[in-house]
């Protein structure tokens, strides 16, 4: 078994520059650090498609298209025939999305759809002016992580399956249906918005409005546009990206919940006064604003008790109490700062956010308090699921509670014997990553 | 004991009309379909003595066939641990959505249904025997062969990465007698890896990341500390 598990790693080291494509370059802030894994090119086919040249040669016409690509994928043809674009006046056939030459197949980027959907590649354009996070900016934002670019691309190509909504238009109406009416309903968007650090499914599952949903939702006219009064209750896309507005960055206040903003500064207001306005669609003003005023006040309860368990991280960090120390684990390929001067992370402005691995055991605590307990317990005042935020602080309670502890003991502990840079910076994985960036 | 004894006997009983099932509808299908009730013989169902009502309901009614083919025969029945992973990819979420639309008296292949359900892979063109080869044909009626070959390459790739993450903690384990350091391998081992293949086989960005990598991550580095603190006494 064993033996198997070597050769096979062996047979990984030798054929990976192979899979990954020889001369393929990463792309973003790190790029010179990391190559990209094969499947790179269908998430972000702007920057790594390379057209197979080998198995099919030809111009086709779309008619040759449908009838060749019948029996070779019949599923796509199947779905397409169905589709808007195959029904339109001018069926917009397979070679306006991926060419006519098979050699040189294309792969739509938003760009191409836009080509038709000009409206629609404005709109997600424009989301960029509203910074991070925001599915115009997705897959800079993922790739861009130190962790990204540390670790072997095929563990991380996860990423690139949710943040390539920014790369393609197939996320929420799926190829080759391309159905709005699929987009509009929340399923459309939990295959992403699920998780730990956002558990966005779950928290509307479990609101007013998703019981609703989950009731009735089956029976409501989806091929009507997402405007007032043509939803009872309102879902995922209905707030989030109002009248089918293809933005949904222009209202967010809190964001993704990983460090505390002021909701009260001036671009704030303006950014509450239109989620005011949404709720009254179907609400007196007074419901929205207790709903807000009850979010803020959760939000700064939360962060007080972030700051503290921060501190007492920071104070075993000055009394060198953390062991593993920095100099003691691996260090990120593109900081050679780091290896004069290394440093534990701990919170937001310090990239904690990318040490989560490779950490001693109380800083990933911290991690998992501040990552998956706090953002569950946001999303769950932000969706109005109560009773979730409620389970996610007695959550933070419990962990605050325990690092104290841990903390406690960790200063009457010996910790001197312990050989703890060979623990962390030797064994199969650990070296495995050293060398796949 | 006293529910020990019981459960025996409830299964003992469960698995005698179990039997009793299979037999009444095999008395007439092993005529009309050798090739099928000869396959699933074959099967771990039928091994488990699993009767055909588990999948296909009890009333014979023309909609059998049907009703198994969509995800709720399997998942009601017996699995629904893996049915989470299923639920939260794109194939998951349209089988939801257009359960309704789509026509389950049409045989699972060819793209018929516009996304897979558990048993259009499982059991893709009728395979009751349940070694049809999930990962490739029923795959490629509706994506390219080489997107099929290419994602695969890669999940296998990742999946090899969470068991370097495995092997790396039992060799830091060894020789450990720490019941902490045990319970944490066997997360590593039965969720948290397995995790990671059901995402990568069922199309779940969710488990492949979240629920399982740095879910590894985490307990790789537990495990690295209390072995190490151990190391100071
Ligand atoms: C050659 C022009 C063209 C291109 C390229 C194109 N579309 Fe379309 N699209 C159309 C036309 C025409 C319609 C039908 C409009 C109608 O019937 O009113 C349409 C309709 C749609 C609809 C509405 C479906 C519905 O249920 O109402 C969606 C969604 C859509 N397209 C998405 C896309 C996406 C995503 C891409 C890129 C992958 C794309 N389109 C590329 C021309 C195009
Ligand atoms: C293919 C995956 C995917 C799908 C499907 C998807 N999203 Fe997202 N969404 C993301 C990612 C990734 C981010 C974070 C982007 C970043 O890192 O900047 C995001 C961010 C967001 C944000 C945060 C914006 C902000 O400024 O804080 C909202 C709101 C959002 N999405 C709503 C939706 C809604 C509503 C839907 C369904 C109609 C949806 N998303 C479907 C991947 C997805
Ligand atoms: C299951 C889908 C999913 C996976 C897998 C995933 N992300 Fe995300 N990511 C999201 C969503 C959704 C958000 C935004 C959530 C929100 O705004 O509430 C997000 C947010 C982020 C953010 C924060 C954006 C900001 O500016 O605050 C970063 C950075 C990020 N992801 C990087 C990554 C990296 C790197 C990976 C892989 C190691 C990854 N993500 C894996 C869905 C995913
Ligand atoms: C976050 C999910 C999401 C993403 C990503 C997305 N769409 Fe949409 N799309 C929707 C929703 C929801 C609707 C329904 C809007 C409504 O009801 O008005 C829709 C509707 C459409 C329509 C039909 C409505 C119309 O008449 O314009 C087109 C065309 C379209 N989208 C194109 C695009 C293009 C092009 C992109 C990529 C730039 C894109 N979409 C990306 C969710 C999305
Ligand atoms: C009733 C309206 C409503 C519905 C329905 C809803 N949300 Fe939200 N969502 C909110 C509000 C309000 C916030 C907090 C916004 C803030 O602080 O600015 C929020 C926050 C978010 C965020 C963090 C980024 C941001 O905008 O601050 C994401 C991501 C998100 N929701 C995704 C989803 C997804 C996915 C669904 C469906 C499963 C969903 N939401 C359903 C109202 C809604
Ligand atoms: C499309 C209509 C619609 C929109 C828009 C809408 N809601 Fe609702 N909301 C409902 C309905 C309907 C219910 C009642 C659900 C039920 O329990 O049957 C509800 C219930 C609620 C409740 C629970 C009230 C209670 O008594 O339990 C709260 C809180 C709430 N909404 C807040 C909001 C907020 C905040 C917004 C804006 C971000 C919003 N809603 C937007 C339709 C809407
Ligand atoms: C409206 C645009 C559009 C049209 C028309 C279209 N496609 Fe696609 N197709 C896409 C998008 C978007 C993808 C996803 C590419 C990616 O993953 O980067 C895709 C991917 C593919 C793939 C490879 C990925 C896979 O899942 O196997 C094949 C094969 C394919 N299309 C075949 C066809 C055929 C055949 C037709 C004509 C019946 C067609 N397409 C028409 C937009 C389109
Ligand atoms: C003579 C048969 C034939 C014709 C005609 C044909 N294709 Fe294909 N196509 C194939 C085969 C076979 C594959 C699978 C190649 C592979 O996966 O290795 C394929 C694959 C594809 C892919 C996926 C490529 C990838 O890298 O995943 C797309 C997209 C595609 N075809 C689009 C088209 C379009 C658009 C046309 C018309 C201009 C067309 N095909 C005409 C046989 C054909």
């Amino acid at each position: 078994m064993r033996i198997a598990g070597y050769l096979l790693v062996i047979f990984l080291q030798l054929s990976w520059p192979a899979l990954a494509g020889i001369g393929a370059q990463g792309t973003g802030e790190f790029a010179d650090h990391w190559r990209p894994d094969p499947m790179h090119e269908y998430w972000d086919p702007g920057a790594h498609h390379r057209p197979e040249t080998e198995r099919v040669a030809g111009v086709f016409t779309g008619e040759e298209c449908l009838e060749c690509h019948a029996a070779i994928t019949p599923g796509i043809v199947k779905d397409w025939r169905t589709s808007r674009h195959a029904l339109a006046d001018k069926p917009v056939l397979c070679p306006a999305c991926h060419g006519e030459d098979h050699q040189k197949l294309i792969f739509p980027t938003p760009q191409t759809c836009g080509a038709c959907h000009p409206q629609r590649l404005a709109q997600m354009e424009e989301e960029k002016k509203y910074g991070f996070p925001s599915h115009a900016l997705a897959m800079e934002r993922a790739v861009d992580a130190k962790h990204f670019a540390d670790k072997p691309k095929a563990e991380v190509t996860s990423c690139l399956q949710c943040h390539s909504v920014a790369t393609k238009c197939d996320s929420c109406h799926t190829r080759h249906r391309f159905d709005a009416a699929e987009a509009r309903r929340p399923e459309a968007c939990i295959t992403c918005h699920s998780g730990p650090p956002h558990p966005d499914d779950e928290t509307f599952f479990n609101s007013a409005h998703g019981r609703k949903y989950r009731l009735e939702g089956k029976n409501w006219a989806w091929n009507n546009p997402l405007k007032k009064g043509n939803y009872p209750a309102p879902t995922c896309a209905y707030c989030h990206m109002r009248d089918g507005n293809h933005q949904v960055a222009d209202k967010a206040v809190w964001k993704f919940g990983i460090r505390e903003i002021n909701p009260t500064s001036a671009e704030n207001k303006i950014k509450r006064k239109r989620w005011m306005e949404l709720c009254a669609d179907c609400h007196p003003n007074e419901i929205g604003e207790t709903f807000f005023q009850a979010l803020d006040s959760e939000r700064s309860t939360a962060w007080q008790q972030l700051y503290n368990v921060e501190k007492i991280l920071k104070k075993l960090r000055s009394d060198t109490l953390l062991s593993p120390s920095a100099s003691e684990r691996p260090p990120y390929p593109m900081e050679w700062l780091a290896t004069v001067w290394p440093k534990e992370r701990i919170g937001f402005y310090e990239g904690q956010a990318s040490a989560f691995y490779n950490v001693s055991a109380i800083e990933r605590d911290y991690f998992e308090m501040w990552y998956f307990s706090n953002l569950g317990a946001y999303k769950g005042m932000a969706h109005g699921a109560g009773e979730m935020a409620k389970k996610f602080h007695e959550r933070m309670d419990a962990e605050a509670r325990a690092i104290g502890v841990e903390a406690e003991r960790l200063r009457h502990t010996k910790k001197e014997g312990v050989d703890w840079k060979a623990l962390w910076m030797r064994g199969e994985y650990t070296e495995f990553n050293r060398d796949h960036n | 004991m006293r529910h020990a004894l019981w459960w025996t006997i409830l299964i003992a009983m469960w698995s005698i009309q179990g039997r009793a099932w299979a037999e009444e509808c095999l008395s007439c299908h092993r005529q009309r379909d050798p090739l099928l009730t000869a396959a699933w013989e074959k099967s771990r169902h039928a091994r488990a003595e699993l009767p055909c009502e588990s999948c296909h309901g009890t009333a014979h009614d023309g909609g059998m066939a049907a009703r198994a083919r969509r995800d709720q025969a399997c998942v009601s029945a017996c699995h629904a641990q893996e049915h989470g992973s299923h639920a939260l990819s794109k194939h998951g979420v349209i089988a939801v959505l257009e359960g309704e639309r789509m026509d389950f008296n049409l045989p699972l292949k060819e793209g018929n249904q516009r996304a897979p359900t558990c048993a259009y892979c499982h059991m893709h063109d009728n395979a009751h025997d349940m070694t049809s080869v999930a990962r490739d044909r029923p795959c490629r009626d509706c994506h390219s062969p080489r997107f099929v070959e290419t994602w695969f390459a890669s999940g296998d790739n990742m999946v090899e990465i969470g068991r370097m993450k495995l092997r790396e903690a039992e060799a830091v384990a060894a020789g450990s007698a720490d019941p902490e350091v045990g319970r944490l391998l066997h997360g590593m081992r039965d969720l948290h890896l397995r995790n990671v293949r059901l995402g990568v086989g069922h199309a779940s960005p969710d488990d492949q990341w979240w629920h399982g990598h740095p879910a590894l991550d985490g307990d790789l580095l537990r495990i690295k500390s209390l072995v190490g603190e151990r190391m100071t006494r």
